[in-house]
């Protein structure tokens, strides 16, 4: 028993002292650190985030520290109960749907922008989000390998029979493309229609993933014929596999579009930098960084100009309201009855 | 001491690979520590993602929800810093075989708290991870290239 009482009290006196030591103020308070809180994909060695770092740092000298968002919802749960002493700066990787979940729980610092991008076509509520800043956007779409032996044309051709366990999807409780799919669903039909589809939809789809890259994954592996994702998708295989056999496929529904926002939230303390930061994000510069490593279609659209994103398509996009939050809460529920129902 | 270390090897090194997993699982106990020591004790006054998940989620027994947000919740800083303590203890016991039993059982408790309030996603993780702990206990895993053998010589008993 002394020998487990000396080992506990021989670590907590090296934590004390350790803790009594360490000076961590000269960093936090002087300005010169810029903390982002950005989704992994954003933040990892293959996103944007570690070349923007490099840039912003040089030329404006302040440190870049990242903070992993792993879901924005207990991020924004998080900067409320720790108030004015949250950490966060900026906080990126916002889609619209994100926002309106939040939207009483978190307020923005206003924010001033030249770029006025060709956007509210895209977004026709974008009043609904100021004080935030675009920084990228795609349609979603499912995409397929080129030899997909079915004509597609609509959301209900996916239920044809070759395609049986073939359509990889995403859980929308956990995944932006899962919870866009949803809502696509949701609002192209009834809502009994919606359910009826959903049901069959649960015996059709090879599986519901936990996030876009896991669906993704079983696409690549072959082991379904199509995956939800963006239009974009196709562009990532060309690029950087130099594989030009995957195509994104156009339904008459009209598609639905993930935009993703960037903010200053009104607790942060170093909020001067955030701002920088933000505009920093709209720059031609960084908009062409943010697209090739995101592979989403920049906000700024010369970015895109004389490169492979040029030569997309944007399909006929859905024309539809933004849901409210209830509504969306509503519908994740229904999905969660019928999942249970099947399971 | 030294000695003793690696004369276990000897006469009980049929529990090498009881070692080897051990000595792993120390290896994640303390990078987890210092993962946890750098956002939640000195890099910033954030609250771990796991508390406000459970703090939101509805099956929580009502004495539990209040101890979390009433006392657990606004003085996290203290609380993150035992938590770092007690990986700590876990990982440095697990690495050098000193104290194992105890530690195991400090260990179990740890986890059977964080099953209770884990999602189901994680529940299989700390499932496992108490089956590992209640393995190390039972077997007294630090008698095998461990400090544990030194004193398990000289003074036997249930500790060791």
């Amino acid at each position: 028993m002394k020998h487990f009482l000396f080992l506990i009290a021989t670590v907590f006196s090296g934590l004390i002292i350790v803790f009594l030591y360490h000076d961590d103020t000269a960093v936090t308070k002087d300005g010169s650190v810029l903390k982002i809180y950005a989704a992994d994909s954003f933040i990892a060695k293959w996103g944007p985030g570690p070349v923007l770092k490099d840039i912003y740092e040089k030329q404006t000298g302040q440190k870049i520290i990242f903070i992993e968002m792993s879901d924005p919802q207990l991020t924004f749960q998080k900067m409320n109960f720790d108030g004015i002493s949250a950490i966060g700066d900026v906080i990126t990787s916002l889609d619209q749907y994100d926002l309106i979940r939040s939207k009483d729980k978190i307020k923005w610092k206003k924010i001033n922008s030249d770029i006025d991008p060709q956007f509210s076509a895209i977004l026709p509520h974008r009043n609904d989000f100021e004080n935030l800043i675009a920084y990228n956007w795609a349609p979603i779409a499912f995409v397929a390998r080129n030899n997909l032996n079915s004509e597609l044309k609509s959301l209900d051709d996916l239920f044809k029979p070759e395609l049986k366990n073939k359509i990889s999807l995403e859980d929308p409780r956990t995944s932006s493309p899962g919870l866009q799919f949803l809502i696509w669903v949701m609002q192209t039909r009834s809502e009994s229609e919606a359910v009826q589809f959903l049901k069959k939809m649960n015996q059709q789809a090879h599986s519901y993933s936990a996030g876009w890259s896991a669906a993704y994954g079983l696409f690549t592996n072959q082991q379904t014929d199509l995956v939800l994702s963006y239009v974009t998708s196709p562009i990532y295989h060309l690029l950087e596999e130099q594989n030009s056999g995957y195509k994104s496929i156009e339904f008459n529904e009209g598609h639905p579009v993930q935009i993703e926002f960037a903010g200053v939230p009104d607790t942060c303390q170093n909020c001067e930098a955030g701002l920088k930061f933000i505009q920093f994000m709209q720059t031609p510069e960084a908009q062409k960084i943010i697209m090739s490593k995101n592979y989403m279609l920049p906000i700024y659209k010369p970015a895109q100009e004389a490169t492979a994103f040029d030569t997309i398509k944007i399909y006929k996009l859905l024309s539809k309201p933004l849901p409210t939050k209830d509504e969306i809460q509503r519908w994740l529920n229904i999905w969660s009855e019928i999942r249970k129902g099947e399971g | 001491m030294f000695q003793a270390y690696f004369e276990s090897l000897k006469y009980v090194g049929h529990l090498l690979p009881v070692s080897f997993l051990r000595i792993f699982l120390g290896y994640f106990y303390i990078e987890q520590a210092i993962k946890d020591w750098n956002s939640h004790v000195i890099g910033s006054s954030q609250v771990s993602d796991l508390l406000l998940e459970v703090v939101g989620k509805a099956n929580m027994p009502y004495w539990y929800r209040l101890f979390l947000s009433e006392h657990l919740l606004p003085h996290w800083n203290i609380y993150a810093f035992i938590l770092v303590g007690v990986q700590l203890v876990i990982g440095f016991s697990y690495v050098i075989g000193y104290v194992v039993r105890p530690t195991s059982v400090l260990a179990f408790i740890f986890c059977l708290n964080y099953l209770a309030i884990s999602s189901s996603s994680h529940e299989f993780f700390f499932k496992l991870m108490i089956a590992c702990h209640l393995f190390m206990a039972w077997v007294g895993a630090g008698r095998c290239l461990g400090i544990d053998y030194y004193f398990y010589k000289r003074y036997r008993g249930i500790w060791w």
